[in-house]
C-alpha cells in the first residue's frame, strides 16, 4: 500500500489557505505536489494556489494557471499527488464534477474533500474525505483507519514552497 | 532497402512526470498521446478528455508530427480541463 508523507508546513498552509474562502462561504481548492519515494511512497513538499473562480458551490481553476503548474511541476521535477477541496455544510460526497474535473486521472491520485468551507480542525485528514483513483473512472473511499495509516504528517523534507500561480 | 527514418525528440510534460522519448515524425498526435498516456499510467478510458499541446497550440490528433511542423527537442503538454468542483 503506497503511502503519503505530508510536511506539517504544506498542510499549514493548505489550512490557511482553504480557511480564507471558508470565512467568506467559499470553496476553495488546493494542489499537492511532490516527489515518489524509491519504495513508491509519496513525499508531498509542495502546495499550489493556482488563480481560480471562487463560489459558495463551485470552484474552478484558470486555464493559465494550470498551464503555469504543469510548467512549475516540470521545473521543480515534481508531480501532482492530491487535489483538496473544501465542501459547503452538509455535504461530504463528492458531485460529477468533482469526479470529473481533477487535474489528472492517474491511478492512485488522491482527491481530498475538506467539509464545512475548511473552517474544521486540518491537523490531520480525519475530518475529510479522501478518495482515490482507480482506472475505470471509480474513485474508492478511504476509511478512516486507512487515512490514518497512509497519510502521515511528517517533516522530513525541507523544501516546502508555497506557490501562488 | 528500407528507407531510414530520422527519429525526432519530444519532451512530453503532464502532472504526472515527464517523457522524453524518440517518436517518428509520422506518428499521428493520438498516438503520442496514448503512449505518453501509458507511460503516466493514466486511465484510457480518460483519452478524450486530453489533449497535447505545443507552446500556445492544441494540436489535431489526427494530424501527424510533422505535418504539424514539430521540430525535435519540442516539449509538449499532456492537458485536461482545468480542475473544477461543485454541485
Amino acid at each position: 500500500m503506497v503511502n503519503f508523507y505530508i510536511s506539517p508546513l504544506v498542510l499549514k498552509a493548505t489550512d490557511k489557505y482553504l480557511k480564507r474562502g471558508g470565512k467568506r462561504s467559499l470553496e476553495s481548492l488546493v494542489l499537492w505536489a511532490g516527489r515518489r519515494t524509491q519504495n513508491g511512497d509519496y513525499c508531498v513538499v509542495t502546495c499550489y494556489f493556482p488563480s481560480q473562480h471562487h463560489f459558495p458551490a463551485y470552484v474552478e481553476v484558470e486555464e493559465w494557471a494550470m498551464r503555469e503548474v504543469l510548467s512549475q511541476l516540470y521545473l521543480r521535477k515534481q508531480i501532482l499527488v492530491a487535489q483538496i477541496h473544501t465542501h459547503p455544510p452538509g455535504i461530504t460526497s463528492p458531485s460529477e464534477t468533482d469526479r470529473l474535473r481533477v487535474s489528472i486521472h492517474r491511478e492512485g491520485f488522491i482527491h481530498i474533500i475538506v467539509p464545512n468551507y475548511g473552517l474544521i480542525p486540518l491537523e490531520s485528514l480525519l475530518h475529510c474525505s479522501v478518495y482515490e483513483y482507480e482506472t475505470g473512472e471509480r474513485w474508492r473511499p478511504l476509511s478512516a483507519g486507512e487515512i490514518k495509516e497512509r497519510f502521515i504528517i511528517d517533516d522530513h523534507e525541507v523544501d516546502v514552497k508555497r506557490c501562488r500561480v | 532497402m528500407a528507407q531510414e527514418q530520422k527519429l525526432i525528440t519530444l519532451t512530453i510534460i503532464s502532472a504526472a512526470g515527464t517523457l522524453e522519448e524518440q517518436f517518428n515524425p509520422h506518428m499521428k498526435v493520438h498516438a503520442v498521446k496514448v503512449r505518453a498516456m501509458a507511460h503516466f499510467k493514466i486511465d484510457p478510458a480518460t483519452a478524450d478528455r486530453y489533449w497535447l499541446r505545443y507552446q500556445q497550440t492544441r494540436l489535431e490528433e489526427e494530424k501527424t508530427l510533422e505535418e504539424l511542423g514539430i521540430p525535435d527537442k519540442a516539449q509538449l503538454y499532456l492537458e485536461t480541463q482545468p480542475p473544477a468542483a461543485g454541485q
